[in-house]
């Protein structure tokens, strides 16, 4: 589904994604790991088409990043993104303009589930609420591919666990879900494929269950080991 | 394309909806001054009109522009970015809308003027006398009324092409900062540094472009007359408006 070979983006001479090479099929979610500042987020920016690769290849789809895989990409960033004047009930209208796969009705279960109303003002939110407030948006789209870059950030303990089960409940068989977080041991329990970024490469990559068999350890484990150096 | 530049307008509700309410008050204050048959302050009332009307029209363009240079270093331009457009699509749609804000206000504010011109004349006899005068003086220089609505016709669109020029170069600048520049600390004063380039050359070239009908015998053959810069000041439009998709399209980093 998407297919990146040697990518590289420099800001500034410094390297944030450094000869990154990866494929990412569907029927699975993908842990992208690694520390502040490894790379994950302009990873993640490129496959949305918001940031250009200085070199290097990246298709979704045999094609390149553009009009066609916007249509069928959901990218959640970790900022805030909305203009000023937007409610829930606004950013919600706006999806449904510009993406054919937004669900409004899926929209507002998730808006119920998650205890935000919709005429409340985002600028208004707290960072946990606009962070469900995120999800719900990204989550009501039939993209096959979701992008989640630090969902379970600034998102209270008991949230959290809703999160995670909206993120089940929201994959199938012809989607792929990549996720992004510092919280390893939170996600370690629903992904398929692990991929350790470190300085904008990758150090490792593979199935989850594989690589706990192969090292003997969990990926939490391995995320300290690799991380802790 | 509909729908980038629905929220286009949208983005600009507040501040047209205060230009609107400048634009109420004062036409209430100039009914008011015609009413009580107030010459003094209909007078007044004309002046301020005038001038609120260009500040209205010369604040949308850069308002755009402001707008534009924001959302390129902001976060918000996620939204706009992370949908289905093409970069191209996404240029001219706010180049369109705009356009249509422009066009619009210059017909609201043109009738506008004209409704109150025809109510001064109808309420101060001697502004009719004064526009006779007027008419009589514009026919013995040469400048019959059967050509004034053509003149006036291709003045505005003259005056679109070279403003519209202008507000792409703009753009251009503010897009080659956030792109090509990106990484440079002193992206802002280059993107200064390159508008007043680009509209030097523009100038220089222009001037350089053969001017027909000279000496003009009127207002049409004036226009007409600066016809090849024009036609140049659109080419440049065009160029100025596809560099910006290219460098969006290739180069952007948001």
């Amino acid at each position: 589904m998407l297919e990146c070979k040697d990518l590289v983006k420099t800001y500034r001479n410094k390297a944030a994604v450094n000869h990154l090479s990866l494929q990412v099929e569907p029927g699975r979610i993908y842990a992208l790991l690694g520390p502040n500042g490894s790379g994950k987020t302009t990873f993640m920016k490129m496959a949305a088409g918001l940031v250009k690769p200085n070199s290097g290849e990246l298709l979704f789809e045999g094609k390149p990043i553009g009009v066609y895989s916007k249509a069928h990409t959901a990218y959640m960033p970790t900022e805030a993104y909305f203009y000023p004047y937007m409610t829930g009930a606004d950013a919600g209208k706006y999806y449904q303009d510009f993406f054919d796969d937004f669900d409004p009705d899926q929209y507002a279960r998730l808006l119920e589930t998650m205890n935000l109303d919709p005429k409340q003002k985002i600028s208004k939110m707290s960072s946990g609420m606009m962070a469900k407030l995120k999800i719900a948006l990204n989550l009501s789209r039939n993209a096959k591919l979701i992008m989640l870059d630090e969902p379970l950030n600034g998102i209270d303990i008991i949230a959290r666990d809703k999160i995670i089960d909206t993120i089940i409940s929201a994959f199938s068989p012809e989607k792929a879900i990549i996720l992004s977080s510092h919280l390893v041991d939170e996600l370690e329990k629903i992904i398929d494929h692990a991929i350790f970024i470190k300085d904008g490469a990758m150090v490792l990559a593979g199935d989850a269950e594989m690589l706990r068999m192969e090292r003997g350890k969990s990926i939490v484990e391995l995320y300290k080991e690799i991380y802790a150096e | 394309m509909f729908n980038l530049m629905k929220y286009e307008f949208r983005k600009n509700r507040n501040i047209l909806l205060v230009m609107g309410g400048g634009l109420l008050l004062l036409q209430l204050f100039y009914l008011y001054s015609i009413i009580i048959k107030n010459d003094e302050k209909a007078a007044v009332g004309m002046v301020l009109l005038t001038i609120f009307a260009w500040v209205c029209f010369f604040s949308v363009f850069i308002l755009a522009v402001i707008n534009y240079s924001r959302e390129l270093n902001s976060k918000s331009s996620y939204l706009i970015f992370m949908t289905p457009n093409s970069s191209y699509t996404i240029i001219f749609s706010k180049m369109l809308s705009i356009l249509i804000i422009g066009s619009a206000m210059a017909v609201i504010f043109g009738l506008l003027g004209f409704l109150d011109l025809q109510l001064l004349s109808a309420t101060f006899p001697e502004v009719g006398t004064l526009s006779s005068l007027l008419n009589e003086m514009l026919d013995a220089l040469g400048i019959p009324l059967n050509t004034l609505l053509p003149s006036a016709l291709s003045a505005l669109i003259t005056f679109i092409i070279y403003f519209f020029a202008s507000v792409a170069i703009v753009y251009l600048s503010v897009t080659l900062s956030a792109t090509f520049l990106q990484n440079s600390k002193l992206k802002s004063y280059l993107s200064v540094g390159l508008f007043f380039l680009i509209s030097f050359l523009q100038g220089k070239i222009i001037d350089l472009l053969p001017v027909l009908y000279d000496p003009p015998h009127n207002i049409l053959e004036s226009i007409l007359g600066i016809l090849p810069g024009t036609l140049f000041s659109l080419a440049l439009l065009i160029v100025c408006i596809y560099s910006c998709g290219k460098l969006l399209e290739k180069r952007v980093s948001l």
